[in-house]
């Protein structure tokens, strides 16, 4: 218990120092979006016709949010998230969505 | 228009600068009285010393000293003056000087006087001076005061001493030489501590100034100490006040203040004390003096006083909950704790002493994690732990009067009577668990103990007994598991996997010990056989430890040192935790935990230089264990309301058993280089570590063939017989560990200090998969992670930092102030620190991550146009 809470301090105090790196390798990227998809397909029964193409070197902040996005995604999952296109921040201006930010 | 580039900027490592001080206040005196001479010599060649600086503290009046080692120096009236001098090459020493006549010669020695060394009024057993060798290491609290990284708090240099296994950013507990953490003991004064550390552990429950040494035996600690089957951190308090001082420190999240003041006579002068008008009187009483251990020896002319003593009163509090509230998530109240020490003795004559302690210490924490949407998903609260809460408290006090008989050199009779308890309070809710417990649990004691040379310098005799009236309470109720096989219990299953149980404890054991060991000396050796024999009450065991160390030292110097070789072994047992052997919610049955400890190696000293190189191999049993499988064949319903239905629980899981196994090995290095306290230089060490620290608990692993054969409980109970366990690396194993620490006093106003680390990292057992999100709580869905059959094979790069520290000193007449700053990290290495699994996602190549050491930070460069 003592353990628990200690951890639990650090994160309380830690909160302003987590890392920022900002890049995901792609495979990495791939790996977990592709496993948020297969989730959702099995659960929904259904998935988008076409593929997601991911960036390369993409924002971590943009895939962490697409994965958690399709996680949360309503069935029938028949298209990806909208804001999925943050993982373009790094490569068109207006993939960088106003008040979307790590 | 914002560009598109988010590119990684530099890495910026923390520092932390904090901050103490003195707050010291002085009265003037009125000009007029005599002036006299105060002549400063060296001690060794009785040569005077030239441009010495001279205060003197109750004027607050600067002198340098000329060619002659002199100055010429007014006082306001007769009687006793404290003196500051420092010496060009950084010295300082506090020296007391009695002024009577004008024209007098005060001589002033900068060190100890050869002649001086040994006191001639204080009586000292041959037993207290002759020190275990074997697997002991003491430090100065000046030694561990000043090292990098720890924040200024004494207690943490214990983690760079060898033999220690403690995470970086750890929470104070340390493993032993592959002990369990938490089975050491911490002692001060030979009295007990609830706790070493704060619930924040920079801070220790102790003020650093109020620790005089550390001893830390890492394994076959003598007879006199018990409850262990780790090691003994022996900590001892300061013992000289010869006049009313103290200082007070603060920093980012705590202050701390000390206080002191002889009573009685002071040392340097009883008799001019009774001369002095009521005018400098108030003036010692008014003068705050600061002093450090060993940084500014306190010497005084002249033999102590028959009888006299001091007091010293120590505090602590905290305000982070105010200063760093803005780090902390929201619902989480950051830690609030206090703490405070008093200790008193009076010696009324040089063989009557008594001593008064009163140490305590108290700590909170809450937190509650509140249902609230979350707009963007990757800023969400982790869904485990959406809706939980804890509140913590937990306190200790300790309270002791010990009365000391010595009537000669030979004959020591020490007698202590105290109390001691430890009061928690916990309501915490996780899913399925809930928690909410209020436990109190202590002893009242009482200690003899005698030391008796009995042939001085060659035979030795120490014994004690100890009788403790031991008394435990806990109410409220905690969570145990429905099935308990279970190895993957769900803290969101429906039906819960967890049941809440009642807990209604309330007793009273005797738990009295005995020891008893002969330290002989003859011929280079040094052999100290004994025994320690325990009485636990409640269970009716009673367990005799037999140990002892051997010892030879080299009559011939070897390469103009001593070299001593050491050797010994010793057997071990500790209580098991109060909440494991609950009479309701745990197992009554419970017996000590064992070890068994081996030890061997060799030391050589020279000058200031010490060598030594131990191998151990420690065997623990009867450790305690989560045991699913144990359980009573009856007894009585604890439930206030059930049991007037079901008075009587048949096979009711206890949870533990003594099953637990392991073992330890490993070799340490030490080499150290020490400095006087109060001169200038360098000094420091290096420590090495290899070692592997195994456990097994002996509890049946189910296999898949059994889940789906077994059928009956019988059955089950059966297959359960069968150990098909592994022995597996203990948690807390780290193979290599590294510390090397220097300290550089450049001169009276700074002083350099450096410290780098190298750990293997402790091991883990992979996640290998997660449960397919399963379970939900509040809606959310979580993942459960899975984990590797193959428990802690796996490990995370080597950590290793370097941090610095430099300290600036401003000596004043009323004493002096130290800023230090500190730097983390230098070369900004990217430790990790451990695995962290995301319950929102699905297991995959980025869920688990590893996370990086805090104090680290990443910046993004900011988005231009």
């Amino acid at each position: 218990m003592k353990r628990l809470l200690f951890i639990s301090l650090l994160i309380a105090l830690s909160v302003a120092c987590r890392s920022e790196d900002a890049s995901v390798d792609l495979f990495d990227a791939y790996s977990e979006i592709g496993t948020a998809i297969d989730f959702k397909a099995k659960q929904c029964g259904n998935q988008p016709g076409y593929p997601l193409i991911i960036p390369g070197k993409p924002p971590e902040y943009g895939v962490r949010l697409c994965s958690l996005l399709i996680l949360n995604a309503e069935c029938p999952f028949t298209d990806y998230p909208l804001f999925c296109i943050e993982m373009y921040a790094d490569e068109c201006d207006f993939c960088d969505v106003p008040g979307l930010d790590p | 228009m914002l560009m598109n580039s988010h590119k990684l900027f530099s890495r910026i490592a923390s520092a932390l600068l904090v901050v103490s001080g003195l707050l010291c206040a002085s009265p003037l005196f009125a000009q007029g009285g005599f002036a006299v001479t105060i002549a400063v010599v060296d001690p060794a060649t009785n040569k005077a010393i030239a441009d010495a600086q001279v205060i003197l503290i109750e004027t607050r009046r600067k002198y340098f000293t000329d060619g002659a080692g002199e100055v010429r120096a007014r006082v306001p009236a007769a009687g006793s003056y404290t003196l500051r001098v420092i010496l060009s090459d950084g010295r300082i020493f506090q020296p007391r000087v009695n002024a009577q006549s004008g024209g007098q010669r005060l001589l002033v020695y900068a060190g100890d006087r050869p002649e001086e060394s040994e006191d001639s009024s204080a009586i000292q057993v041959a037993g207290q001076r002759g020190e275990q060798k074997l697997s002991r290491h003491r430090v100065r609290l000046d030694e561990v005061k000043r090292i990098p990284g720890q924040f200024g708090e004494a207690l943490r240099g214990i983690e760079s001493l060898p033999g220690i296994s403690a995470p970086p950013f750890g929470d104070g507990e340390i493993s032993i030489r592959g002990a369990n953490e938490g089975d050491n003991t911490y002692l001060v004064d030979d009295l007990p501590i609830g706790y070493p550390f704060h619930f924040l552990p920079t801070n220790s429950v102790l003020h650093n100034d109020l620790i005089s040494t550390i001893d830390i035996y890492t394994g076959s600690y003598p007879a006199n100490y018990g409850n262990a089957t780790g090691g003994i951190i022996a900590i001892t308090t300061i013992d000289e006040v010869d006049r009313f001082g103290g200082n007070a420190s603060f920093s980012l999240w705590s202050a701390n203040a000390l206080f002191k003041a002889p009573i009685g006579p002071l040392p340097a002068d009883a008799a001019a004390l009774q001369l002095q008008n009521s005018a400098e009187s108030q003036t010692a009483a008014e003068t705050f003096e600061n002093f450090e251990n060993g940084d500014a020896a306190e010497k005084t002319s002249g033999s102590q006083p028959a009888s006299g003593g001091y007091w010293i009163g120590a505090a602590r509090g905290s305000y982070l909950d105010k200063t760093l509230a803005s780090l902390a998530q929201d619902g989480v109240r950051l830690p609030v704790f206090w703490d405070a020490q008093f200790k008193l003795k009076y010696r009324f004559n040089p063989h009557h002493t008594v001593y008064a302690y009163a140490l305590a210490a108290s700590d909170t924490f809450g937190a509650e994690i509140e249902d609230t949407p979350e707009y963007d998903p990757t800023k969400a609260v982790d869904p485990v732990f959406v809706g939980a809460r804890i509140a913590l408290d937990r306190a200790f006090h300790t309270e002791a009067l010990r009365y000391e008989w010595q009537p000669g050199s030979k004959f020591r009779l020490r007698l202590t009577g105290l109390y001691h308890e430890n009061i928690s309070f916990i309501d915490g809710e996780l899913g399925s668990i809930e928690l909410r417990q209020e436990l109190t649990a202590g002893y009242a004691s009482g200690i003899a103990e005698l030391d008796w040379d009995i042939i001085r310098d060659h035979v030795l005799i120490r014994a004690g007994g100890e009788f403790r009236s031991f008394q435990y309470q806990n109410n409220g109720r905690t969570a145990r598991l429905v099935d308990p096989a279970d190895e993957n219990p769900d803290l969101f299953a429906t039906p819960p996997d967890f049941v809440t149980i009642p807990v209604r404890d309330s007793f009273r054991a005797q738990y009295n010990s005995g020891f008893g060991m002969l330290v002989l000396n003859g011929l280079g050796f040094e052999f100290k056989p004994g025994a320690r024999v325990e009485y636990f009450q409640f269970t009716g065991q009673t367990v005799v430890d037999p140990r002892g160390t051997l010892s030879y030292t080299v009559p011939k110097k070897i390469f103009g040192g001593t070299a001593t070789i050491l050797g010994g072994a010793g057997v071990f047992h500790r209580l098991p935790d109060r909440n494991q052997f609950s009479p309701s919610s745990g197992n009554p049955d419970l017996k000590f935990e064992r070890a068994e400890h081996y030890a061997g190696g060799f030391q050589f000293e020279r000058n200031e230089w010490l060598i030594k190189v131990e191998a151990f191999r420690h065997y623990f049993t009867d450790l305690v264990v989560n045991d699913a499988y144990i359980t009573a064949p009856f007894r009585e319903n604890q439930d206030p309301f059930e049991r007037y239905t079901t008075p009587i629980l048949f096979n009711d899981p206890l949870s533990f058993s003594n099953d637990g196994t392991g073992f330890s090995e490993g070799y340490e290095i030490y080499l150290k280089k020490s400095k006087p306290a109060h001169r200038k230089g360098w000094f420091g060490w290096l420590s090495y570590t290899w070692s592997r620290s195994i456990r097994n608990d002996h509890q049946h692993i189910i296999t898949d063939e059994e889940r789906q054969l077994l059928r009956t409980a019988n059955e089950t109970r059966i297959a359960l017989q069968y150990d098909n366990t592994r022995d597996i690396y203990a948690d807390f194993d780290r193979t290599h560990i590294l510390n090397l620490v220097f300290g550089y006093k450049i001169n009276a106003e700074w002083q350099f200090g450096a410290r780098w680390r190298y750990q293997t990292a402790a091991p883990y057992t992979r996640i290998v998969g997660d449960d397919g999100g399963q379970q939900f709580n509040r809606g959310r869905r979580i993942f459960d992670p899975e984990f590797s059959d193959l428990r802690n094979t796996e490990r995370l790069k080597p950590f290793h930092r370097l941090d610095i520290r430099l300290d600036r000193f401003y000596n004043y007449e009323w004493g002096y102030a130290n800023f230090y700053f500190e730097m983390l990290n230098v070369y900004l290495r990217k430790n990790e620190e451990s695995i962290e699994f995301d319950s929102a996602r699905p297991f995959s190549a980025t869920n688990p991550e590893t996370t990086l050491a805090f104090l680290l930070l990443e910046q993004r460069d900011e988005k231009k146009d």
